[in-house]
């Protein structure tokens, strides 16, 4: 008596499974490969994202009068350090200058905080603009006050110094402006 | 087993494979041409433990869509190939000033051999699917240029309508007359 041979069919549902396989493992393979950035590893619990490597912190430049010796020493990663000297200056008079230009060029925003101070207690007001917001530093009265501001995803903007006075100032001040990202 | 799964499998092997190193091969040139940086990390989540990492999303989206466009192209080249190839075969068989045509062009060794197939066009316009879909996927999700989820989208519906296309060709050969009441 010839026996049915049952092999081909025990197979058969494995070979559709392979044949299954052989289209799910492919496309799950290409997604895969599919780069990712490594932003979003990093973007804690507020949705701002504290990795700096997209951010950056450029000086300005070009001639002032007022505003002169400007330096920027990146000191880590994280942080910047804005050297000035503001000169001798009329009473009732302004003066801003574009100092550093901010760049986040990430996906996520960027916090950026300052904190600014002069090496003599004048009667000038010191903040930071950009555009029409402006961030007080150094008030009348010599009270500092720290800053912080998000630079949203893939943009760019100069941050301006700006410099007010009711006094005649004699004698040039030393300011300095600490970037932390 | 069934002969037809036995060859739906032999086929499936080619394009599989070609999918994969088409993608892999699209990132290591994007990365060789225009010198970029790179790293591999490992994630916990999904279902591959192994990620690659851009520190931006635009250089992200430049090597990603450059793989996807390879990809493509891979997978459609044959199937356009094919359907072509069936197409001009299915004529000469119709009409013969396509075999005077052909013939004048010396290619009739090469249309008169039969080795192309419903089955066969069927599995490679399944798989230029499958990366169109994931093409265009990406596209939505702004991780890849909208032109080349254009390209994918064309060369997708091109290759379905030439599918449907040899489809009734083949159906015509069993019921020729079928073809009167349409």
């Amino acid at each position: 008596m010839k026996t049915k041979n049952l092999l081909p069919q025990i197979i058969e549902p494995f070979a559709i499974v392979a044949l299954l396989c052989l289209f799910i493992v492919p496309t799950l393979t290409v997604i895969n490969l599919s780069p990712i950035t490594k932003e979003v590893q990093d973007k804690n619990v507020l949705g701002v994202n504290t990795f700096s490597s997209n951010t950056v912190v450029k000086l300005v430049g070009g001639i002032h009068d007022i505003i002169k010796n400007e330096t920027l020493v990146n000191s880590n990663e994280r942080q910047f350090l804005y050297k000035a000297t503001i000169q001798k200056r009329e009473a009732e008079e302004t003066y801003s200058k574009p100092i550093l230009k901010l760049q986040n060029n990430g996906t996520f925003p960027v916090k950026l905080s300052f904190f600014g101070y002069t090496d003599s207690k004048t009667n000038s007001k010191i903040s930071l603009k950009i555009g029409r917001n402006s961030y007080l530093l150094k008030d009348y009265d010599s009270t500092l006050h720290a800053q912080e501001i998000i630079l949203e995803p893939t943009s760019d903007t100069n941050l301006y110094l700006y410099i007010e006075n009711t006094n005649r100032i004699l004698f040039p001040e030393y300011f300095e402006l600490e970037i932390s990202l | 087993m069934s002969r037809l799964l036995k060859r739906i499998l032999k086929i499936s092997v080619w394009p599989a494979i070609l999918m994969i190193a088409g993608k892999l091969l699209g990132i290591i040139a994007a990365n060789i041409v225009y010198k970029l940086d790179f790293f591999i990390d490992n994630q916990i989540e999904g279902i591959f433990s192994i990620q690659l990492y851009y520190t931006d999303s635009s250089t992200m989206v430049l090597v990603n869509s450059l793989s996807n466009l390879l990809m493509i192209i891979i997978l459609a080249v044959p199937t356009i190939y094919f359907i072509i190839k069936t197409s001009i075969y299915q004529s000469t068989l119709q009409n013969p000033r396509t075999i005077v045509k052909i013939t004048k062009l010396n290619l009739l060794k090469w249309i008169a051999k039969d080795d192309t197939s419903f089955l066969l066009i069927f599995i490679w316009c399944s798989f230029l699917l499958v990366a169109s879909f994931i093409v265009i996927a990406q596209n939505i999700q702004g991780i890849c240029y909208s032109w080349i989820g254009g390209i994918s989208a064309v060369l997708a519906i091109f290759s379905v309508w030439g599918t449907i296309k040899t489809y009734e060709q083949e159906i015509d050969k069993i019921y020729p007359k079928e073809k009167e009441l349409y």
